[in-house]
């Protein structure tokens, strides 16, 4: 699925990443996990293709293609999805309109039908009624005077339209209250599929309680300094980073 | 200050309508005193009223129009009043169930020239000397359903100018919301010099859209005055899109304790088009609000300019006014030259201004390409977005459509944008 | 707190009015070619100087006493009454150290709390003292000419070395300009000079004292500044004058040259006399600043604490020429009791990826009026130019006034301009809180006032923020109750 290979990247001449590796298989959770400042954001939006950084070495495949050689909505038409961290607001770009010219978008790359108004209005009230959404979220600008979790819930909410083969979610969990959490979780939980994968990228261990994760990983400075199985991010959650 | 008097003598010696013969007179003295605007004005800095002075204007014809060539422009569910080349035509009119009294200008001359006084600028005391149509509105009660005016210009040559002398009344506790908005049926450089005159008197509340859609050769200026009393409620939604030359004055004084007011406006302007929007609101009285946003969106060689004041007046205390504009440039030539103006000369007031000129957000673009959405659709939607954040605050879901498929045909040229818009 | 309470607070004498009994060779008021001529002739100026001179004077005969734009109200000048020449009379040739300047005066400077011994002592700081309109002193002028710096009075420099006057005279701001700098060009009678050669970092702040004295006079100085490519330089200017009941005009000139990646900072802590709290006397401070960057990579920042004049009228602006070249203007003003100032600043953009930044803090009390015009201009040219202005305004008492124009045009689509402002009276809130904390009214007004101009102080030297600091507490003295 995903093949990171001592990936190295800078913005405006700092060095953030240097040399992360990661191989992620269909239907795996992995788990990222690190202090501030090691790096985990970096990675999602360098995998997204944000034009800020710069890849100064190391390769990325995905779905055996060159990653790092697309464009940033040819990789998500690809099926790579990046949950924000903090996602944009867009005043004047009602929310229905943005989620109906992704998916079409989307769908056009797979080569599938392009759906009218109505067949679309048909699934996203399906999908809103699934993550407990009101319906006047479609109707409000993109983002803008969303609460942190609304925002949240949003980007969770396009993850379950666009159907990605793999989902990196930057920090998802920041800024959300138990009962956000556990709406977002749930989502995300509904959406595991053999042939789907999840990279979740986190500070603390709480999402993981939730969500359980195949692999975790520790990030600081750059590089993956240590992986091992779920139990790895309860010792993290007890000791803190400081002992790495 | 150094006026143009070129043009005066002959525009006075033009015929006068009979009425209003004192109003008149007085307006032709400011002519005199006052000439027209010139290069060294500060308010037409960056307007030049060249083009307006170039010729004598004669006053437009009145042509006949049929109902079927205007079904376009026509909204349902909203009452009519329909002037072809700034005449009021009956037939094509109807607003026989409104509670709103309409009648000819002509019926109410004693009430003009309170509100926007011949003294404002030359184009103002033009209009006073010689304007003969228009209307005069008076709403007592809350209007059923908006009120829709449309002026349409037909067969109007070159030198040609539509005068229209407008009075709107909104008695106490009165509600209306008219659409006032300017169409040609076929291209021409003629020139319309309006004069609009409001009072709203106590808890009277109106909202007013104007779509501005003339002729792209033609020339527009429109002076608007508002007056308003306690409590009063004045929302603006101006939209321009239309004419080769455009300059709306639009001036609203909250002369009493509650009053407010919510400006808004949209700018779009292509290919040489030059749109001037000079606001002015003036805080006279104590605990009055204002708000205001224009936006605006520039390709091509087009030029736009923005004036925002925002005076408070001495003693006017307790005083809360914002006030934002903001621009896209879309070309390498085209120019925004922006003023937002804040006049303070009291004490308890929250008065905020800011104006920006700038490009599409770079972060914005990469969300809508990280869900799969290409660079060039993502920009288109974003520019359609800046424009339609003022417009979704129309809360009137007539004229909010409306307003909606203008912009889109504003975008007409762009498929892409329509089939996702749409 | 009660207005009343707050007019108190914003009252206190101006502390530098004070009149020197020196005596002053002056020519007799008015003004005429022969004037200009006799001027220049006292300096012993070259011809091109005195033919610059009669041009501007010429010129300015045209020209139209600005009235109807700013948002100042004042009576029309009678240029007849002004005496435009006024010197300490100390031996002819001028004081060649200070040993022999007139010890009045030095006392004057001490009471000023610029003592011009001390400092020469101290390292730090380069003084050079203009008096009425002449330059009395400069120190550390040695040190300084080791580097390579030359830091002189203009007329001194007029002598020593008229090729560089000759080609930056005028070359920023020309004798045509406006109406003030006109006059100022043609009957200007000192002023700095400072020149920083290649790749000089000046070793020491350099500082400029300007004091009016004399009655009737009116104080034209100018100045030159121009650091070469590399260069780097930091200059401090302050003014007082003495109390008068009549307006005495002040209408200098300050110009800036500054080649690639050069760099100056010029700061301005101005407290003329203000006048009486009925309006009555005051400094007209008409002044035109204004500086060129003309090499890549060059940098000019404006700092300004302006808290004197009864009238002050002035725009410290920058033409950002050179590619990524840098603007910054700082700046604080008070106006009290019923003094009115009309300041901001024009950003010039014509060079690639040029950049400005604009914050203004202004503060109303009494029945002042303060008025911040600027001007952002991008050139078609100016590809990437960025600007960020925020202006803000606080009012305090119920008789003042507190107005905003930004002018910003804008003729190339990959510009970001923006522009914020907010103006709001002290908040009650944070005066209740410094109260309820033990703070006298006058400490809680002049804390917040601190810190309500503190993104500006910080731009200011250590030595002179400590002075502005104590001067916006003074100006206020007495606005607040």
């Amino acid at each position: 699925m995903l093949s990171v290979k001592n990936l190295h990247a800078k913005i405006s001449d700092k060095e953030i990443l240097k040399g992360l590796n990661l191989e992620v298989k269909p239907g795996e959770v992995h788990a990222i996990m690190g202090p501030n400042g090691a790096g985990k954001s970096t990675l999602g939006n360098v995998l997204a293709g944000k034009s800020d950084y710069e890849v100064t070495e190391g390769s990325v495949s995905f779905l055996d293609k060159d990653l790092l050689a697309l464009e940033t909505d040819v990789r998500a038409q690809q099926g790579l999805f990046l949950a924000f961290q903090y996602p944009v607001e867009i005043p004047g770009v009602t929310n229905i309109y943005f989620l109906r010219a992704a998916l079409n978008a989307i769908r056009e790359a797979r080569g599938e039908e392009i759906l009218d108004a109505m067949d679309f209005i048909g699934l996203v009230k399906a999908k809103l009624k699934e993550l407990k959404m009101d319906q006047k979220f479609l109707y409000r600008d993109v983002n803008v005077g969303f609460s942190g979790g609304e925002k949240k819930r949003n980007e969770v909410l396009q993850m379950s339209l666009l159907e990605p083969k793999l989902a990196i979610l930057d920090e998802t969990d920041s800024g959300l209250d138990i009962d956000a959490l556990r709406v977002v979780a749930d989502g995300v939980n509904a959406l595991r599929a053999p042939d789907r994968s999840f990279v979740i990228v986190t500070h603390y261990q709480r999402l993981l309680d939730y969500i359980e994760p195949d692999f975790v990983h520790v990030l600081a400075d750059g590089k993956i300094v240590k992986s091992g199985g779920k139990e790895l991010a309860l010792e993290l959650e007890k000791e803190g980073y400081s002992w790495i | 200050m150094k006026a143009r008097f070129e043009n005066v003598d002959d525009y006075l010696d033009q015929k006068r309508p009979t009425f209003a013969s004192q109003l008149r007179k007085c307006a032709a003295e400011d002519m005199r005193t006052f000439g027209f605007p010139g290069l060294k004005t500060e308010s037409w800095k960056y307007t030049s009223a060249k083009v307006l002075l170039r010729d004598i204007y004669q006053p437009a014809n009145d042509v006949d129009v049929t109902s079927a060539m205007l079904k376009n422009h026509f909204i349902a569910d909203t009452d009519r009043l329909v002037f072809i080349n700034g005449i009021l035509s009956e037939s094509l009119s109807d607003h026989t169930n409104s509670s709103a009294i309409i009648n000819p200008i002509s019926k109410a001359p004693q009430q003009l020239g309170k509100v926007v006084s011949s003294a404002q600028t030359g184009f103002v005391a033009l209009n006073t000397v010689l304007f003969e149509h228009g209307y005069s509105i008076e709403i007592s009660d809350t209007l059923s359903r908006p009120l829709h005016i449309l002026h349409v210009a037909s067969d109007v040559a070159d030198n040609q100018v539509i005068y229209n002398r407008n009075l709107i009344i909104g008695h106490k506790n009165s509600n209306a919301e008219i659409i006032e908005q300017f169409v040609a049926l076929d291209d021409a450089a003629y020139w319309r010099n309006m004069v609009s005159e409001v009072v709203l008197n106590d808890n009277a509340k109106l909202t007013y859209y104007k779509l501005q859609q003339e002729a792209s050769a033609a020339k527009h200026t429109h002076f608007m005055g508002v007056q308003q009393l306690e409590h009063s409620l004045f929302t603006s939604f101006n939209i321009d899109l239309g004419g080769q030359l455009v300059r709306n004055d639009l001036h609203t004084t909250l002369q009493a304790v509650e009053a407010s007011c919510d400006l808004q406006g949209i700018y779009l302007l292509k290919e040489k088009q030059h749109v001037d929007n000079h606001t002015a609101i003036n805080h006279a009285h104590a605990i009055t609000y204002s708000n205001e946003y224009y936006k605006g969106i520039l390709q091509d060689k087009s030029r736009a300019v923005f004036n925002g004041r925002v005076l408070v007046e001495p003693d006017a205390q307790k005083i809360d006014s914002n006030q934002k504009n903001d621009n896209l440039l879309l070309s390498a030539d085209c120019e925004i030259d922006t003023k937002p103006e804040l006049e303070i000369y009291a004490d308890d007031v929250k008065c905020a201004h800011g104006a920006t000129v700038g490009q599409l957000d770079e972060a914005a673009i990469f969300y809508l390409q990280a869900r799969g959405i290409t660079d060039i659709v993502a920009r288109k939607m974003l520019t359609f977005g800046f424009a339609y954040e003022v417009a979704e605050n129309i809360k009137q879901p007539l004229i909010h459509d409306v307003v909606k498929k203008a912009l889109l045909n504003w975008f007409s040229s762009d498929e892409t944008l329509q089939a996702l818009l749409q | 707190m009660s207005q009343q309470e707050i007019s108190q607070l914003i009252n206190k004498e101006y502390e530098h009015g004070f009149v020197t009994d020196i005596e002053s060779d002056s020519i007799a008021p008015g003004l005429s070619e022969d004037v200009i001529r006799i001027i220049s002739a006292k300096k012993n100026e070259p011809e091109f100087m005195l033919e610059w001179r009669l041009k501007a004077y010429r010129r300015w005969l045209t020209m139209e006493e600005p009235h109807d734009w700013a948002q100042l109200k004042y009576a029309p000048i009678n240029y007849q009454d002004i005496i435009y020449y006024s010197a300490p009379k100390t031996n002819e040739d001028g004081p060649k150290s200070l040993d022999e300047v007139d010890p009045e005066l030095l006392r004057t400077y001490e009471k000023l709390g610029i003592p011009l011994l001390e400092q020469q002592r101290l390292a730090g700081i380069a003084v050079d003292a203009v008096f009425d309109s002449v330059s009395v002193a400069t120190t550390f002028k040695d040190k300084l000419a080791k580097e390579g710096v030359i830091f002189c009075p203009f007329s001194e420099a007029l002598q020593e070395h008229p090729e560089l006057i000759q080609k930056y005279l005028g070359s920023v701001v020309p004798a045509s300009d406006n109406f003030f700098a006109a006059l100022n060009a043609a009957v200007f009678s000192d002023g700095s000079f400072v020149y920083i050669p290649k790749g000089v970092r000046c070793p020491m702040e350099l500082s400029t004292y300007f004091r009016i004295n004399a009655a009737n006079t009116g104080q034209f100085e100018r100045t030159l500044i121009i650091a070469d490519d590399d260069a780097y330089v930091s200059y401090l200017e302050g003014c007082t004058a003495p109390m008068r009941d009549e307006n005495q005009l002040h209408a200098a000139v300050v110009e800036i040259v500054v080649m690639e990646n050069a760099e100056v900072k010029y700061s301005t802590v101005q407290n003329w006399y203000p006048g009486d709290e009925n309006g009555k006397g005051g400094i007209y401070n008409f002044v035109t600043k204004r500086a060129a960057c003309r090499g890549n990579q060059s940098k000019v920042s404006w700092t300004q604490v302006e808290t004197g004049s009864a009238i002050t009228w002035k725009y410290p602006s920058v033409i950002l020429q050179g590619d990524n070249s840098v603007g910054e203007f700082y700046s604080v003003a008070l106006t009290n009791n019923c003094q009115q100032a009309d300041t901001g600043t024009k950003m010039f953009h014509l060079g690639k990826n040029t950049s400005s930044t604009i914050i203004s803090k202004g503060i109303s009390a009494g029945r002042g009026q303060n008025t911040y015009r600027g001007l952002v201009k991008i050139n078609k040219g100016a590809e990437n130019a960025r600007n960020y202005t925020q202006c803000d305004s606080l009012l305090v008492g119920d008789k003042c006034g507190a107005h905003t124009f930004p002018y910003m045009e804008v003729k190339n689509s990959s510009a970001q301009v923006e522009h914020e402002a907010t103006t709001s009276k002290i908040s009650e809130d944070q005066l209740f809180f410094c109260q309820q904390r033990g703070l006298g009214v006058e400490d809680a007004v002049s804390m917040i006032v601190n810190g309500f101009c503190k993104e500006v102080m910080k731009e200011l030297p250590m030595e002179f923020a400590v002075e502005a600091q104590k001067l916006l507490g003074l100006s206020l003295e007495g606005s607040v109750g």
